[in-house]
C-alpha cells in the first residue's frame, strides 16, 4: 500500500494478513467474552445467594445492556483510544489506519466497526470476510465503506540500520582486489547481513552459505579465481565498494 | 579517513536530524503535542519535510534497503502524527450538537420522506388488509408473538410494575431497538436495499399486529400503551432508514469523484443520521420502559407525546431555519481550523 504524502513523497505500508486478522478478531471476540463474564459475575453470584426475584431482573438488564455494549462500541471505544488498534489487533501487531494514512477520527471508526454485522450476514455467509480474501488491500465491506486498510503496526521497531561489519580477518591481509564492476548498494547489504550474522549459524552451513554467496559476487564481478577464504573474498569486497569519508 | 559504502555515508551525515524527528515521534505519540517544548513543536514539520526528502533522494540513490525501511517508517509515523485528526474539543462538541444535528433532516429530506413511505405505507396497507381480512394476520405474524400480543392488551394497564422489571424492559428496549436502527444504517451498504428490507418488514410485522388488535377491540388498550413513546421510536427508526439510504446512495451514485473520495465527504452526514436515530431511541426506550406502562392517566401520556413532537419540531426544523446555533458560529469554526492550521 503506498500512500502519498502532501509532499509528494511516497511511503509505503504493508498490509496485515487475512491470518493474522482473523487472529486479532478471535482474540478480540474471547477478551469480550471476558470483559462481560467478569462484568456479570458478581451480580449473579449476589442474585443467586439472595434467591431473590427482583435482583434476577437487575442482573438482566445488567447483562442485556452489556451485551449491547459490546456488540457496537467495543470495537469503537479501542480503536478510538487505541488509535486504530484493538487489545487483539496490538497482540498481532497490526493497526487500522486510513488509506491515505491519516490517524482515524469517530466517524470512520464508526463506519467500519458497525458494517461488521453485514460480514455475518444471514443471506450472504461471511460476505465481508470473503471480500477481504480476494480485494488486493484486503479490505473488509467496512473498510471499503470507511475507506481503510488494516495494516502490520511500524510503530515498535524503529532502529537506525547497524553498519558496524566485523572485518576481523582483513586487519591481516591487505591485499587490494581488481574489481571492474561495483555492486549495488542492495547486494552490499546481502553481504553485510551476512558477514554480521554468519557466526550464529552452524559452522558447516555458515561456510556453504558463504562459499556460495562469494562464488554468486564473483561472477558479478567477473572474477576468475575460484577458491580461497570465502569469508575474507567477501569482507575484501566489502570494504572495497567504500567511499572515501572524512571522519 | 576511512571507508564506508554509500548507504552508510548517507546515515552518517543525517543520523542526527532524523534520531531528532524519533524523538519528537516518541515524545509526540505518548504524551501528546502539551509535552514538546516551544523549539521542538516548531522543527518538528520542518524536519519531517526534510526526511521526506532523505527518503526521496535514498531511493533515487538505491541506497541499502534497511536504510529504506527504516527512513520510510519514520516518514510514516511522523505523517500519521503531522496530520493527525485534532483532538475532539469542546467546541466541536458544541457544534456538533446546535448545528450539525439540529440541521441534519431538512438537509437529508429527501432520505427521510423515502424511509417514512417506507415504513408508513407498507404499515398502512398491511393494517387495511388485515382489517378487511383478519386471518391475514396470521400469516405473518407468528401464532406465539399474536397470542403474547393478544394477552397484553386484553385487559387495560391494572397494576404498576416495579422498578426492577421496569429497569429490564428499559434495557431490553434500548438493546432491542438501537440495535435495528444500527442494523438498517450498515445493512445499508447493500447498495440500500438492506435499509429498504428492515423498514418494510417492519412495517408490515407492526401494521399487522395492530391491524390484529384493533380488530379484536383491544384498540384502546393498545393506543393507551403506544401513546407516549411512539413519537421519538418512529422518528428514530426513520431516521435510520434514512441512514441506510443516505449510504446505500451513495455507494450507487456516479459523482466526478471516486467512489472512496465520495464516501469520504458524505461520511459525516451519514454519521450524524445514524447518531441522530440512536439518540432518539434511545430516549424512546426509557419512555417505554417507564411511562407507557405505567398507570398514570392517558391525557399524561398523550402530553408526552405533544411533548417529544413539539421539542423533534423546534430542534429539528424551527432551530435550524431560523438560522442555526449563534450567528457566525460557521465563521468562528473557520477560525478555529485555519488558526489550528498555522
Amino acid at each position: 500500500m503506498i500512500i502519498e504524502t502532501p509532499e509528494k513523497i511516497r511511503f509505503s505500508h504493508q498490509i496485515a494478513e487475512f491470518g493474522t486478522r482473523i487472529a486479532a478478531y478471535v482474540i478480540d471476540q474471547l477478551l469480550q467474552l471476558i470483559i462481560a463474564a467478569l462484568l456479570i459475575w458478581p451480580m449473579i453470584g449476589y442474585s443467586v445467594s439472595l434467591t431473590a426475584p427482583k435482583m434476577t431482573y437487575l442482573t438482566a438488564a445488567f447483562l442485556l445492556i452489556i451485551l449491547f455494549l459490546m456488540r457496537w462500541f467495543y470495537f469503537v471505544l479501542f480503536e478510538l483510544i487505541m488509535e486504530g488498534q484493538s487489545p487483539g489487533k496490538k497482540m498481532m501487531r497490526i493497526r487500522v489506519i486510513r488509506d491515505n494514512g491519516d490517524s482515524l477520527d469517530l466517524e470512520t471508526i464508526v463506519f467500519r466497526n458497525f458494517l461488521r454485522i453485514i460480514d455475518g450476514f444471514p443471506i450472504v455467509p461471511l460476505l465481508g470476510g470473503f471480500i477481504a480474501l480476494i480485494d488486493p488491500l484486503s479490505r473488509r465491506l467496512g473498510d471499503m465503506v470507511a475507506n481503510t486498510i488494516v495494516v502490520k503496526d511500524m510503530h515498535h521497531r524503529l532502529r537506525l540500520p547497524d553498519f558496524e561489519v566485523n572485518l576481523n580477518r582483513l586487519q591481516e591481509d591487505r591485499e587490494a582486489l581488481l574489481i571492474k564492476q561495483r555492486l549495488s548498494e542492495n547486494e552490499l547489504y546481502i553481504i553485510r547481513r551476512f558477514l554480521n550474522e554468519y557466526h550464529k549459524l552452524p559452522a558447516a552451513k555458515g561456510a556453504e552459505l558463504a562459499r556460495n554467496l562469494a562464488d554468486q559476487v564473483r561472477k558479478k564481478l567477473g572474477i576468475e579465481t575460484e577458491g580461497g577464504d570465502s569469508l575474507l573474498f567477501l569482507e575484501r569486497v566489502y570494504h572495497q565498494h567504500g567511499v572515501d569519508h572524512q571522519e | 579517513m576511512a571507508s564506508i559504502t554509500k548507504s552508510e555515508k548517507f546515515v552518517r551525515s543525517k543520523k542526527e536530524q532524523w534520531e531528532k524527528l524519533h524523538r519528537i515521534v516518541i515524545t509526540l505519540s505518548a504524551r501528546g503535542f502539551g509535552s514538546l517544548t516551544r523549539e521542538e513543536i516548531l522543527t518538528f514539520p520542518r524536519l519531517y519535510r526534510l526526511t521526506c526528502a532523505d527518503l526521496a533522494e535514498a531511493k533515487m540513490l538505491r541506497l541499502a534497503p534497511d536504510v529504506l525501511d527504516y527512513l520510510n517508517q519514520l516518514v510514516g509515523q511522523a505523517h500519521k502524527l503531522l496530520y493527525s485528526f485534532p483532538p475532539l474539543r469542546k467546541r466541536e462538541v458544541a457544534v456538533f450538537f446546535l448545528e450539525t444535528l439540529p440541521g441534519i433532516i431538512l438537509k437529508n429530506w429527501v432520505y427521510v420522506v423515502l424511509s417514512a413511505l417506507f415504513f408508513f405505507g407498507s404499515f398502512g396497507v398491511t393494517y387495511l388488509l388485515v382489517n378487511e381480512n383478519p386471518s391475514l394476520a396470521n400469516l405473518i405474524v407468528p401464532q406465539t408473538v399474536l397470542s403474547q400480543m393478544e394477552n397484553s392488551y386484553r385487559e387495560p394497564i391494572n397494576e404498576e410494575r416495579s422498578f426492577e422489571v421496569k429497569n429490564f424492559m428499559v434495557s431490553f428496549y434500548i438493546q432491542n431497538n438501537v440495535s435495528i436502527a444500527f442494523a438498517s444504517f450498515a445493512l445499508g451498504a447493500l447498495l440500500g436495499l438492506g435499509a429498504i428490507y428492515i423498514l418494510i418488514f417492519n412495517g408490515i410485522f407492526l401494521g399487522a399486529i395492530t391491524g390484529h388488535i384493533v380488530g379484536l377491540g383491544y384498540g384502546a388498550n393498545f393506543v393507551n400503551f403506544v401513546t407516549a413513546h411512539s413519537v421519538l421510536e418512529l422518528t428514530g427508526l426513520i431516521l435510520a432508514g434514512a441512514a441506510g439510504l443516505a449510504l446505500g446512495y451513495s455507494i450507487i451514485k456516479a459523482t466526478p469523484y471516486t467512489r472512496g473520495e465520495w464516501l469520504r465527504l458524505q461520511r459525516r452526514n451519514i454519521f450524524t443520521l445514524v447518531a441522530a436515530a440512536g439518540f432518539l431511541i434511545a430516549a424512546a426506550a426509557l419512555i417505554e420502559g417507564i411511562i407507557s406502562p405505567s398507570l398514570i392517566p392517558y391525557r399524561y401520556k398523550l402530553g408526552v407525546a405533544v411533548l417529544s413532537l413539539l421539542m423533534l419540531g423546534g430542534y429539528f426544523f424551527l432551530w435550524p431555519l431560523m438560522g442555526g446555533a449563534r450567528p457566525g458560529a460557521k465563521r468562528e469554526r473557520n477560525e478555529a481550523v485555519r488558526a489550528l492550521a498555522d
